[in-house]
């Protein structure tokens, strides 16, 4: 069965082709939920609502743009609606903080799983903004409308999460060190 | 050392192909969530729609049922008008005097019965006798000429027969003719079909030839049900067959309409014709032969897969109600109330023969009780209880007076046991309609003109089945049952002017009577121990009076509503 006419099954319910989508997709956007998220479980319930979005919404896709893409920016859509309505926002430091290029030391020693962590470690706007901007390739613009804030405090979000990952990169390469010593 | 690189494309590059597979949890947790939004918006328009066809369906089986009745109870003049009038309709020509006779004798019917009632005029009197003697030499000439022309019917019918037999045979050989025998089964249908209209005719005349034609009827029915059932299939497949037999059906829904009485016949009719346009449909498929065979063959697979899914549905259904039996909550309390209303659907009196004709009328009044229901499975619930149940019903236009002598009146009302007033007199009743002018003159005046009403007081105990239709929030049930009554009070009342005096008990009313129930259940489950119950019931009684006059009927409407508590 091809995407588009899976697409069309889904569009009239078939729980068939709701099931076959799920499988298809539901690994990209769980890694997708993860990165929004505070930690799993919160993740696993966005990607449920994003599912249920998607199958309730299929009707609206209309064939522009990518499907994937489509998925994609409703699952982001339903991890930050989670913040939205809770309301933390407002609760990190909004000083102003100078970009400057943040480097670590690159090797493979870094595992996904420990950069995941950290991600969903960071507080929740820095979290949000840092993962829209330089995993998913949110402009500053975009991050400002979608998050309701101004562009300069997405700046300098963006600079101060970049500044905490740095310290845990680096925290963590000493700490494998000692240990290996 | 690794060379130093920017921290965004180390998360980049790390998160350019990065999949994480959820855990099962949450595909569980999708179809929950997606089966409970989307049965709802779908399921409660049919369900609205159910209720809609159920109301509407009783509403018509009551109102058949009722008109049904009263044709019977109609005098024959009535009934003998309505068909001179379709005579009229048919033979245009023959606009003869007997019809307008008999519009006369309608007419005058109608003011024997409207001054009948008020009998307040000696004219009324005078030309009640005439009437009536016009009436019966009117009905003696009507009698006389349907006769002559129902014997004519009889006869268009007994040539019609062969046709009719004719026609099955061509029908057969059409079957290997092919194409030549449309047109001519269409020429034999409309001689069916007129030979029908006749024979409803016939049928309205008299009794005998009811019979008769019934018979007649499943004659052809029978015939031609034999060759339905070797074509059944054939025709299934053909639009115009549904095409043809729409406009045929509603041809006969209109007859029945007029003939309410006769709809046993009809549905005869429906069954013949429906048969005779299938046939035709035969005829046609077996023109094309090959088609037919190629038609068959798609059909068979077809079936086949229909079965299958039919026994897939079945066992998931069954294994859907077994999970549903297993926290089933078998008992349950129902308290309630509703008003009831009491009358009868034949036209009668329970108290003297001189009152048949008095306007009567039941009063609504009020059952309360409590009922104890269990639950067979998750579909079926068998329940029972006690409610007190008060009933009245009245008799307008009666004249009650004491006897200044302590003897009897000379006609006293054998259906009720008078109880002596104070002054030791004895109550008598009269129909008001059964006096002449002159007598009224003499003694009576409006005061006196009064209303009897029988009080009665009962314990009913029903024993009803339950039958679940639609089992959610909102449920709909069918309830089907009978009830014990047991009379707890009795008593006659006069009312005048609104005052009430007890003046004695009926003597025909049986202490225990018994009722058929049939009524439509609608409750809405507040949490799963308590519902909301809506019941409109009908309850039709079977032995409430020993003996009465006239065709006396009783029934029971309730609307019956409360609360029912599962535990």
């Amino acid at each position: 069965m091809s995407l588009n006419q899976l697409i069309e099954n889904c569009k009239i319910n078939d729980t068939k082709a709701q099931s076959e989508l799920y499988k298809l997709f539901s690994s990209k956007l769980f890694s997708v939920c993860l990165k929004y998220s505070r930690n799993y479980a919160e993740a696993e319930d966005n990607l449920q609502d994003a599912f249920i979005t998607i199958f309730k919404k299929t009707g609206q896709y209309k064939n522009k743009g990518s499907f994937e893409g489509w998925l994609k920016r409703i699952a982001i859509n339903t991890a930050l609606q989670c913040y939205r309505t809770q309301g933390v926002f407002d609760i990190v430091n909004e000083d102003l903080i100078e970009d400057v290029a943040v480097t670590v030391e690159d090797d493979d020693s870094i595992s996904i799983d420990y950069l995941l962590q950290i991600i969903q470690e960071l507080p929740d706007r820095y979290r949000l903004v840092f993962t829209l901007y330089v995993i998913d390739g949110y402009s500053h613009k975009d991050i400002a409308e979608m998050l309701k804030i101004t562009t300069g405090t997405s700046k300098s979000n963006l600079a101060r999460s970049r500044q905490i990952l740095r310290d845990k990169i680096t925290d963590y390469k000493t700490r494998l060190q000692s240990q290996s010593l | 050392m690794s060379e130093k690189k920017h921290i965004d494309r180390l998360f980049q590059e790390k998160f350019k192909d990065f999949e994480a597979k959820p855990s099962s949890n949450v595909w569980a947790g999708i179809q929950n969530k997606m089966q409970d939004p989307e049965q709802k918006p779908k399921k409660v328009l049919p369900l609205w729609l159910r209720f809609a066809s159920i109301a509407a369906a009783l509403i018509l089986l009551f109102t058949i049922v009722k008109l049904a009745f009263n044709n019977e109870n109609k005098d024959n003049n009535n009934t003998t008008i309505v068909e001179t009038k379709t005579t009229e309709s048919i033979n245009t020509n023959s606009k003869s005097i007997d019809t307008n006779n008999s519009k006369d004798s309608k007419n005058t019917i109608e003011n024997n019965n409207n001054e009948g009632l008020e009998s307040t005029t000696q004219k009324g009197n005078t030309l009640i006798v005439t009437s009536e003697n016009n009436t019966k030499e009117v009905n003696q000439n009507e009698v006389s000429n349907l006769s002559s022309k129902a014997s004519n019917r009889e006869n268009t019918l007994e040539q019609n027969k062969p046709n009719t037999n004719n026609y099955v045979t061509n029908q057969n050989n059409n079957n290997s003719n092919g194409a030549n025998g449309i047109g001519k089964i269409l020429e034999h249908k409309i001689v069916l079909n007129s030979s029908k209209n006749s024979e409803s005719l016939t049928q309205n005349n008299s009794v005998e030839k009811i019979n008769k034609d019934v018979s007649n009827n499943t004659n052809i029915a029978t015939a031609n049900a034999n060759n339905k059932a070797t074509t059944n299939k054939t025709s299934i497949t053909k639009s115009k067959a549904l095409e043809t037999t729409i406009p045929k059906n509603n041809i006969n829904t209109n007859s029945i309409t007029n003939n309410n009485s006769l709809t046993n016949k009809n549905t005869i009719d429906t069954n013949a014709i429906e048969n005779n346009t299938a046939t035709i449909n035969t005829a046609v498929a077996t023109t094309n032969s090959e088609k037919e065979k190629e038609e068959e063959k798609m059909m068979e697979p077809d079936s086949a897969n229909s079965s299958n899914t039919i026994e897939e549905a079945l066992a998931k259904t069954e294994s859907l109600d077994e999970k549903e039996e297993e926290n089933l909550d078998r008992w349950s309390v129902n308290a309630n109330a509703a008003p009831v209303y009491y009358n009868t659907l034949g036209k009668g009196s329970h108290i003297h023969e001189q009152f048949v004709d008095n306007p009567k009328n039941g009063e609504i009044n009020t059952s309360y009780g409590v009922n104890v229901g269990y639950a067979l499975n998750n579909k079926l619930k068998l329940r029972s209880g006690v409610n007190k149940l008060n009933l009245s019903y009245d008799t307008a236009n009666v004249i009650v007076y004491e006897n200044v002598t302590n003897t009897p009146s000379s006609s006293p009302l054998r259906n009720i046991d008078f109880t002596p007033t104070s002054a030791g007199q004895t109550i008598s009743v009269l129909s008001s309609n059964s006096l002449s002018v002159q007598q009224i003159d003499g003694f009576i005046n409006d005061d006196l003109n009064a209303a009897l009403s029988q009080r009665l007081s009962y314990f009913e105990v029903p024993l009803e089945l339950e039958y679940a239709v639609v089992n959610k929030r909102f449920g709909l049930n069918i309830i089907g049952g009978f009830s014990t009554f047991i009379l707890s009070d009795n008593e006659v009342v006069t009312e005048v002017d609104n005052r009430k005096t007890k003046i004695g008990e009926a003597n025909n009313i049986n202490n225990l009577s018994f009722s058929a129930n049939a009524g439509i259940g609608i409750d809405y489950k507040f949490n799963n121990s308590i519902k909301f119950n809506l019941e409109p019931t009908f309850k039709y009684q079977i032995n409430a009076y020993s003996e009465t006059s006239g065709n006396f009927r009783p029934y029971i409407i309730g609307v019956y509503t409360g609360i029912s508590y599962k535990f």
